[in-house]
């Protein structure tokens, strides 16, 4: 990739927490990942291998302990509005509306009127299939709704880049495969946002249901970069294809 | 001098330590016993719950009657431990209670199934299991029993005034002498001794009881489920490792106070706890005969209990009631806006707390009373002034509890939350309104409310207090003042009257408004099994 084509880059990052013991825990070291332009990139990874880790220091929330985030050409110093993160458990506020929930993500923003806030907020609903349940509170809807309304809080920013953590770990299989089908969409539709995705799972077919590319991680501790692998299948891709499970195959026997 | 002044202090502590042992020992057995036992429950519970609102005037009569009277040359010190105990065992029963509630079934089935004796289960389950509990409440405990030293060292009822050798006492002695630099010692000397207990001691074993808990949300891998009975081994050699770090002070504090009270259950309806009141006040009568041995029979007390109602008049004890229920209010108010925000300010920097922590947790366990006469002075001036002084006065013993539970609230936010708030860029004022207030709502419903207990509780020396012949008293009408007025005179059937009056108002509050505001606040909040 020439650097005209990179939206975000992690070089040389390294991090970890400290430990009781004051000793520290290296999760990452000496990471360097690029994310293309228009890219929708999946991480796989076993459980507790660093992915959180990853999509934190992407969104600017946690600085690594060394290395650089360079987003469009610049260091990334802290969190923007032009880069959105999912979190892998839901952060509904419960005592929120839907509706007010989405709006969260718009508060503090100066450069909208009220009125277009509302529409935004309105807009992304329809999109995420909620309309008529702007005014319910997060503990009415079904896991897979609450799950949308997150996506579309995460949306309605704009952003150039969308961190999705783990997004269909706490669904069952049938609401995740519709959740895969609304990304999809979202993905095709290039009127929306975003620009490029970076997705991180430790289920093998849900990333390769979505991804143009797929960094593997493990390896132990601190985690490696054990293959990268281009999926060109075409969309809307099928599980039950014979392609499809080939690669599954290949990346599963790269994990273990 | 210096010599007279610690050796008060030893003896303050002496008493003081045998009022914990006794309370943690009382602890044990009740808040077990309860829990172990759905029927036992239903009984005990409410009955502690109806008793921990009884202020601690309302127990002089009994220490002052039954110990001091009955038991020669030791009895004053008994009756002096029996009023600490009064202020430092009710956390420790509910917290037991609780602990002995939430231990596992699977576990208490184990125990069924390998058919083990009382003994093994008392000691390889309940206490090992309740033990955190417990040294989690010490240091409030201590607090409080500090807090109304002064008041379990003076065993007073009208003009028959024993006090008993102690710092509270000695301390006591050199304000009426206006000997400043021995007030000055003694305060020291006090504040010097309890930071040195909780440094050497409690922290030691709050840091040891650690491996006790298997409640902590995330214990790391492999630690998961330590075996109760390999712990029991454990304990058995108990060697609190003198570790001292600053990081752990600083984590430890906010399960120092009890915020665990946030989920005593109220058990039972209106009308049992009616009937409990109902009993609370026959407990009384009984012990009428005693009490009144010089009356004689029981309808003689409880005729002159409630002649002295009609004596001292409803109407002005209704009075009474209703301006120190509006001091409380304000009390309550003013205590909401001095912790939140410096909870909030708390939880949000690790470096403040790190710092402010500690120190906020040994001034939380100094006896503030000790700066009574400071306030007393401070506020001399005309009716406003006095009752700002009174206010301050109840404030400053409860405050702590609903900084610490508010505190505990906003530790209870989520690292994904906070993080939202940094990704959306919300202002401060928006992360506090849509995030953290709203998380620490019933836990500081739940500060407010044992707030209220202790607001209750400090009002009699509040509104009413005697130091050195010089007496800073508000001006306006307040049951505390009545209370203490009746108590110098020694009109225990009147005393006894208003005492019922405050328990059953207290209680009565607690059942109708902070009961219905805690439910509230949950509904309101909507908060069910996400968070
Ligand atoms: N705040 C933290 N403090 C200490 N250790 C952490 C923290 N966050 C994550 N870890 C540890 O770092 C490792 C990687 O965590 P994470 O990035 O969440 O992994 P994943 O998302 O792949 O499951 C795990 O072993 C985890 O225990
Ligand atoms: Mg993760």
């Amino acid at each position: 990739m020439s650097n005209s084509e990179i939206l975000l880059e992690l070089r040389n990052v390294t991090h970890g927490y400290s430990l009781r013991a004051g000793s520290t825990l290296k999760v990452i070291e000496n990471l360097n990942i690029q994310v293309g332009y228009g890219e929708f990139l999946g991480i796989v990874g076993p459980s507790g291998c660093g992915k959180s880790t990853i999509l934190r220091i992407m969104a600017g929330l946690i600085k690594p302990l060394s290395g650089a985030v360079i987003f469009r050409g610049e260091v990334l110093n802290g969190t923007t509005p032009r880069i959105s993160l999912m979190h892998q458990i839901p952060t509904l506020l419960p005592w929120l509306t839907v509706r007010e929930n989405i709006y969260l993500a718009l508060t503090s923003r100066r450069d909208l009127s009220e009125r277009e806030k509302q529409l935004k907020v309105s807009e992304l609903l329809e999109l995420v299939e909620l309309s008529g349940y702007g005014s319910a509170y997060p503990y009415e809807l079904s896991g897979g709704m609450r799950q949308r309304v997150a996506l579309a809080r995460a949306l309605v920013t704009d952003p150039d880049l969308l961190l999705l953590d783990e997004p269909f770990s706490n669904l069952d299989p049938l609401t995740s495969l519709s959740l895969i089908r609304e990304i999809e969409g979202m993905w095709f539709d290039t009127t929306l946002p975003p620009i490029s995705v970076v997705m991180v799972s430790h289920n093998i077919e849900e990333v390769v249901m979505l991804a143009d590319r797929v960094i593997v991680l493990g390896g132990g501790r601190p985690a490696k970069i054990l293959a990268e692998v281009p999926i060109e299948l075409p969309r809307p891709r099928n599980k039950k294809s014979e392609e499809f499970y080939r690669l599954v195959d290949e990346l599963f026997s790269l994990i273990s | 001098m210096l010599w007279e002044v610690l050796a008060a202090v030893a003896l303050s502590w002496a008493r003081i330590a045998a009022a914990l042992a006794l309370s943690v020992l009382a602890a044990i057995i009740v808040g077990i016993y309860s829990g172990m036992s759905r029927r036992v429950d239903r009984v005990a519970i409410p009955i502690l719950d109806v008793l921990q609102s009884v202020p601690i005037l309302g127990f002089f009569p009994l220490a002052v009657y039954v110990l001091a009277r009955a038991v020669p040359i030791l009895g004053y010190e008994l009756a002096s431990i029996f009023l600490i105990f009064t202020c430092t065992f009710w956390n420790l029963a509910f917290a037991v209670y609780e602990g002995a509630r939430s231990i596992p079934q699977s576990m208490i089935e184990v125990a069924e199934l390998s058919k083990l004796s009382l003994r093994d289960r008392l000691g390889k389950i309940y206490v090992p299991a309740v033990f955190p509990k417990i040294v989690d409440q010490l240091p409030a405990s201590l607090a409080n029993a500090f807090y109304f030293l002064a008041a379990s060292e003076v065993i007073a009822l009208g003009e028959a005034e024993v006090r008993v050798a102690g710092i509270g006492t000695l301390i006591l002695r050199y304000l009426e002498l206006g000997y400043h630099a021995g007030i000055a010692i003694g305060l020291l000397a006090t504040a010097l001794s309890i930071i040195a207990v909780y440094l050497l001691i409690l922290m030691p074993l709050i840091s040891y009881s650690d491996r006790y808990r298997f409640d902590i949300a995330q214990p790391p891998a492999g630690q998961r489920t330590p075996m109760i009975m390999e712990l029991y081994t454990r304990i058995k050699s108990i060697h609190a490792p003198l570790k001292l770090e600053p990081r752990r002070i600083a984590g430890l504090t906010h399960r120092v106070f009890p915020t665990q009270l946030v989920n005593i259950r109220y058990v039972g309806s209106d009308i049992k706890r009616l009937i409990f009141i109902v009993f609370i006040i026959v407990l009384l009568v009984f012990a009428g005969p005693r009490i009144y041995a010089n009356i004689g029979d029981v309808w003689t007390a409880v005729s002159s209990v409630a002649g002295a109602g009609v004596r001292l008049g409803l109407l002005s004890i209704g009075e009474a009631l209703a301006y120190s229920f509006s001091r409380v209010l304000v009390c309550l108010a003013l205590m909401l806006a001095i912790s939140l925000p410096i909870a909030y300010i708390i939880s949000e920097k690790p470096r403040v707390r790190n710092t402010l922590l500690p120190v906020l947790q040994i001034v939380a366990s100094l006896p503030s009373p000790l700066i009574f006469p400071i306030i007393s002075g401070f506020f001399e001036g005309g009716t406003l002034s006095r009752e700002l002084g009174a206010i301050l006065l109840m404030s400053l013993g409860s405050v702590w509890y609903v900084f610490y539970s508010t505190l505990g609230g906003f530790n209870k936010v989520h690292e994904e939350y906070r993080e939202l708030a940094r990704l959306y860029k919300l202002s401060g004022f928006n992360k506090f309104r849509y995030i953290y207030l709203p998380f620490a709502t019933p836990s500081m419903v739940t500060g407010l409310i044992t707030a209220t207990g202790g607001a209750w509780n400090t009002v009699i020396v509040a509104e009413r207090l005697g130091e050195g012949g010089r007496i800073f008293e508000i001006q306006t009408p307040g049951l505390g003042k009545l209370m203490s007025t009746l108590a110098e005179m020694a009109d225990t059937p009147g005393l006894v009257f208003t005492v019922i009056v405050m328990t059953v108002f207290v209680i009565l509050v607690n059942r109708i408004l902070w009961r219905n505001l805690y439910d509230y606040s949950i509904k309101a909040l909507r908060i069910h099994e996400q968070l």
